[in-house]
């Protein structure tokens, strides 16, 4: 057995309401270092896979609270988000290449609209996050979604 | 609440590590430069309780909502 396979993963059981009862890795819990705004006690999270390129980001410490996630470069290709120095310290960010970003989706009157304004940045490498609230007015709140692109089957 | 009269360039100060600064007044606007440590968010209010809303109605999503919206159904 290699050294790299002793290096066992933790095991963590957590109760969703959408999902049932999941297990997951403990090194993949994203925390919010602050909470989500409107959630503030809530700073553990876990990425579940929905159907590419949607994901829903479940919080570990209450069932009921996940919202829906994507990577908003897929959908906007000319987004751009401006993560500010403290920010970037707050979070240990390095440079470009730790970052992920992600926006919520929210369904309202029929209509699925993307939160630009507030982008969910997670370092990828400690996992720690923040939802930013820019000062870029070119963003809305509630930014129409235009048709998610369709996965080529070729 | 704590009412203050400050003139331009003025600063206050809460507690130790937050500044607060009075950088320009008039057209009935203030410009406010504003020092804090930096796990302490700071944000416009209205904007800010915007985000918290959205943020509860975006988080009561179901999943049959959701396929039905992206045609899974």
């Amino acid at each position: 057995m290699s050294a790299e396979q002793i290096d066992c993963e933790v095991k963590v059981k957590i109760i969703t309401t959408r999902f049932g009862e999941i297990e997951i890795d403990e090194k993949k819990i994203i925390t919010f270092l602050m909470g989500i705004p409107g959630f503030r006690e809530l700073k553990r999270f876990i990425m579940i896979d929905h159907k590419d390129p949607i994901k829903w980001l479940q919080a570990v410490d209450d069932p009921d609270v996940a919202f829906i996630v994507i990577n908003p470069f897929i959908v906007f290709p000319s987004y751009s988000v401006d993560i500010k120095d403290d920010e970037e310290l707050f979070l240990g960010i390095k440079g470009p290449a730790d970052v992920l970003v992600l926006t919520i989706l929210c369904v309202a009157n029929n209509i699925i609209t993307a939160n630009l304004r507030c982008p969910i940045v997670i370092n990828i490498t400690n996992y720690h996050a923040a939802q930013i609230l820019m000062d870029d007015e070119r963003y809305d709140f509630h930014t129409p979604m235009p048709g998610l692109p369709q996965k080529s089957t070729t | 609440m704590l009412v203050l009269t400050r003139k331009t360039g003025q600063i206050i100060n809460i507690g130790d590590d937050i500044r607060i600064k009075i950088v320009d007044v008039g057209n009935g606007m203030v410009k406010l430069g504003i020092e804090a440590p930096r796990e302490l968010p700071i944000f416009r209010e209205e904007l800010y309780e915007k985000l918290k809303q959205l943020n509860k109605e975006s988080a009561k999503m179901d999943m049959d909502r959701l396929k039905h919206f992206l045609g899974e159904q």
